[in-house]
């Protein structure tokens, strides 16, 4: 006979389950709902495309200056058109996007700490797990929500500013060379991926560590903030190396990639094909000279893939396991 | 003294406190409402933690915001449930006894008297992180009374704790209060203000519905008569006696016979009257119970009204 | 005294060893940095190695270690929701205010010393001591511990997610601001903090004055940016002072 007394102690499910995508999707949906519901969230979306911003200003000015010269010199709006042509045919559009991509790192990892930092710390604090893991979703199923909950909105939130950049050179200068890669598209697609799949992963795994979002924070903070001392360390030596040699040292090409950013700016290198010198070449100093530009060289293709899955793949697992099943009362 | 003039408070659009003006003396008094009912706004308008939108809140004669003057006299020990997990609890109550301006030793000595106070002089070395419900309690308590304050607020002080915990804690108030100590308790638990207390400050929807004894309440609700349950043998015979006495405003009998219900406009002039006529006429009572005379139908008698 | 025992707890509190471990592991990483650059680039001087490893790594890490401690002298009490305890206590709000500052800004200095004094070792060994850097390095972060403290503490007190906006400022503003053309870079605290080492990769040029985040020269004395820190840290903590007097600390529901 069972007891008069009701059991009302939390236990994992183990009835039927509903097909994976309902089990999930709910709990990314509550995340990524409350991410859009930030207004910081909006803000720093836009900062991260600020770069693009400013390159349609260039943009803008350098259209003007032709015409100008071109009136200047008497000769008329055709050899202005020809002039402004001239200009944007020697622009190197990946290496623009690469460019807006590297100074959008920030502003990914704000919104990552933003929306991702606190989404398993927070319902560790709440004892909200429990909750969780006694409905008819399996530790599998919400730790793919939550992922997709800090994927889907960086990515989004990385998506917007670069395919509103890539519609409005494609309207504006398809015909001087933008369509120059065919592919570019495609590969920014896959770039929109980089910073969301990287943060959604370590976030996670951070996240999965503490009970206080705060701390969660504060630590991927000194991971991404270490991490980046430690690649501008290297590209210093890379500089004072390239002044006095021909080609400075592998390791240290290498090593300016071991971090946060780093990872990603590096995978978004071989994505791109380019490795990060001026994209405007009439202007400016090249490689390594001071005052002016420098670019590291892309880093060993093999190496930087197996690293970025390899710490996203750490900190998966890292919230695999801290992500513990209720333990039935007995 | 605590004394809430026309206060009022406001968070935005939502009124919190309306319009209340009461006085809150020594002994022991529950402040009571439904969830939301404005109790711990008037617990933090009292503890200074903020300020009345509207109106006049004196403690001591004194304002209470941010008034160290106010706080050497006054403990609080809030609802949350929120500590420094990684401290012991005698770590926590030391900690706060500093900062109640006591020197190291004396804070020491206070700690352990406090915690004795409490029952908790021997869990007291243990981490709060793995506290009982009911043992946080008992050390937000502690805190509370760690300067001998002369005005304690609880805020739902027995939530999670046993009955024989709750026993011992209301015990405790009750002493606290023999000791001219000005106790103010909120609770939305009828069942938990009826043992402790019988003065009241009833709150709904942030206004004071009433304030004082539960029974003077209770016998100026004159919408809804007193009920009267007595149980006897005869209950034919006990109606027919007790129809015709002028309080008596309705008679029926209880399901199974062996009881009436009655319901009464003055139950003290018709208690007198009973006890006459059982005299008299010899009419045997087995029980006597008044099913509404107490806090929840009170309570529920001054909402719907 | 309350003030010493506010001083003191804080400052237990602040170092406790758990808090400590990614600043020991930050100064440890600054010292392994200092010992493997000459196998990097063996052409850098022990004075260039030391200021650069300073400039990218410890003084930023100062801004870092300041945001978090600051945020934790209140924001911390407000999230854990804990502050309730500390505000019904015969404590003038001011004093409490201020002596957390004192601890956090503290520890703070320590941390940064900490790593400049790892990062000596790291360059000079055991002749760490005959680092000429050194002394003025400590002293800077000093400063540097009290003036970006005061600065995020007024944060923390008027916005809730404060920790994002001081990293921002950390490394965004810090980053950039030093770089702007003309005097721009006198609005930043970190150019004052690199005025008052005074590192020969701060006046400009070099590939260190990259990495020190000064591109410009830095034209700002050492006196000028004693007398500006100093003034800042007073305006911002009386301000933070006056904010945290009068303003109501009611515990959020929705406190993440």
């Amino acid at each position: 006979m069972s007891s008069p007394i009701a059991d009302l102690s939390y236990r994992n499910y183990d009835g039927p389950l509903q097909p994976p995508i309902s089990r999930w999707l709910p709990i990314a949906k509550m995340s990524i709902r409350a991410a859009f519901k930030k207004k910081s969230f909006w803000v720093l979306t836009m900062l991260s495309g600020s770069w693009y911003v400013i390159l349609m200003i260039i943009f803008y000015f350098v259209d003007l200056q032709a015409s100008a010269i071109s009136g200047a010199t008497g000769q008329g709006i055709q050899n202005a058109d020809a002039a402004s042509k001239a200009i944007f045919a020697r622009v190197d559009w990946n290496e623009l996007f690469l460019h807006a991509f590297s100074r959008g790192q920030l502003w990914f990892f704000l919104l990552a700490l933003l929306i991702g930092i606190g989404q398993i710390a927070n319902d560790n604090r709440a004892n909200a797990l429990l909750v969780y893991l006694s409905k008819p979703c399996t530790k599998v199923d919400y730790l793919i929500g939550k992922w997709m909950g800090i994927f889907i909105p960086v990515a989004i939130a990385t998506a917007i500013p670069t395919l509103f950049f890539y519609a409005y050179c494609f309207m504006s200068y398809r015909s001087v060379g933008f369509l120059h890669d065919p592919w570019l598209i495609l590969k920014l697609f896959v770039l929109i991926l980089v910073p969301a799949f990287f943060h959604a992963s370590v976030a996670l795994g951070i996240s999965s560590m503490f009970k206080q979002g705060r701390l969660a924070g504060a630590t991927y903070a000194g991971i991404f903030f270490f991490s980046y001392f430690f690649t501008t360390a290297m590209g210093v030596i890379h500089m004072q190396l390239s002044r006095g040699q021909e080609s400075g040292s592998r390791l240290v090409d290498n090593a300016y990639y071991f971090s946060v950013d780093g990872l990603q700016i590096g995978l978004a290198k071989h994505i791109l094909g380019r490795i990060g010198e001026q994209p405007f070449p009439a202007v400016g100093i090249r490689n390594g000279q001071m005052g002016g530009f420098f670019a590291v060289p892309a880093p060993n293709g093999l190496l930087i893939s197996a690293l970025y899955f390899g710490v996203c793949a750490i900190f998966l697992l890292i919230a695999y396991t801290r992500v513990r099943a209720v333990e039935v009362v007995g | 003294m605590i004394q809430l003039e026309r206060c009022s408070r406001w968070y935005g659009q939502v009124i919190g406190l309306n319009d209340v003006t009461c006085t809150i003396g020594p002994g022991l008094t529950a402040l009571l409402g439904m969830n939301g009912a404005g109790k711990s706004t008037m617990m933090r308008l009292i503890t200074g933690q903020i300020r009345p939108t509207t109106g006049k809140i004196e403690v001591f004669g004194m304002e209470p915001f941010s008034n160290s003057q106010v706080y050497r006299r006054l403990g609080y020990c809030p609802e949350i449930d929120n500590f420094y997990e990684h401290m012991t609890g005698r770590q926590f109550v030391y900690h706060l006894a500093r900062l109640a301006e006591f020197t190291g030793p004396d804070a020491s000595k206070r700690t352990e008297e406090v915690l004795e106070m409490v029952g908790m002089s021997d869990r007291a070395g243990r981490k709060i992180a793995g506290y009982s419900k009911g043992m946080r309690q008992r050390i937000k308590l502690a805190q509370a009374m760690l300067h001998n304050p002369e005005i304690v607020l609880l805020d739902e002080p027995l939530n999670g704790l046993d009955p024989v915990g709750r026993h011992e804690y209301i015990q405790l108030l009750h002493q606290l209060a023999e000791q001219g100590k000005i106790i103010l308790v909120s609770s939305h638990i009828l069942y938990e203000v009826e043992q402790m207390t019988s003065a009241l400050l009833l709150l709904h929807r942030g206004r004071l519905l009433a304030t004082g004894d539960l029974m003077v309440i209770r016998s100026l609700i004159d919408k809804h008569p007193h009920q009267i349950r007595i149980e006897t043998s005869e209950p034919r015979k006990a109606a027919s006696l007790l129809a015709g006495l002028p309080n008596v405003v309705s008679l029926s009998f209880a399901p199974g016979g062996e009881a009436l219900q009655i319901e009464v406009r003055d139950p003290n002039a018709f208690y007198d009257s009973l006890t006459e006529i059982s005299l008299k006429e010899g009419l045997a009572l087995h029980g006597l119970s008044s099913p509404d005379n107490n806090l929840e139908s009170v309570f529920k008698y001054l909402v719907e009204a | 005294m309350i003030e010493a025992y506010l001083f003191t707890s804080s400052l237990k509190e602040f170092l406790r060893f758990r808090r400590l471990i990614p600043w020991l592991i930050l100064g440890f990483g600054g010292m392994g940095l200092a010992l493997i650059w000459p196998n990097l680039n063996p052409n850098t001087t022990p004075v260039d190695q030391y200021s650069i490893v300073t400039s990218t790594l410890v003084f930023h890490v100062l801004a870092l270690a300041a945001a978090i401690f600051t945020t934790a002298i209140i924001s911390q009490e407000v999230e854990q929701r804990t502050i309730v305890y500390i505000l019904t206590r015969p404590v003038p709000r001011w004093k409490l205010l201020f002596m957390r500052y004192l601890a956090a800004s503290t520890v703070v200095a320590l941390v940064g010393a900490f790593g400049a004094v790892l990062v000596s070792v790291g360059v000079y060994k055991g002749g760490f001591l005959s680092n000429e850097l050194l002394v003025k390095d400590i002293i800077a972060m000093a400063v540097g511990a009290f003036s970006y403290c005061a600065l995020f503490l007024l944060v923390s007190l008027l916005i809730n997610r404060a920790m994002i906006v001081c990293l921002l400022f950390a490394f965004g503003w810090e980053t950039i601001v030093p770089n702007m053309p003309g005097e721009m870079y006198r609005l930043s605290v970190y150019s004052h903090v690199m005025a008052i080492a005074e590192h020969p990769t701060s006046t400009g040029g070099g590939a260190g004055s990259v990495a020190s985040g000064l591109l410009n020269t830095n034209a700002i004395s050492a006196g000028t940016a004693y007398a500006t820190m100093f003034v800042m840290s007073a305006i911002l903590l009386a301000i933070s002072a006056v904010w945290f007097t009068t303003f109501e600390y009611v515990p959020r529901e929705d406190a993440e």
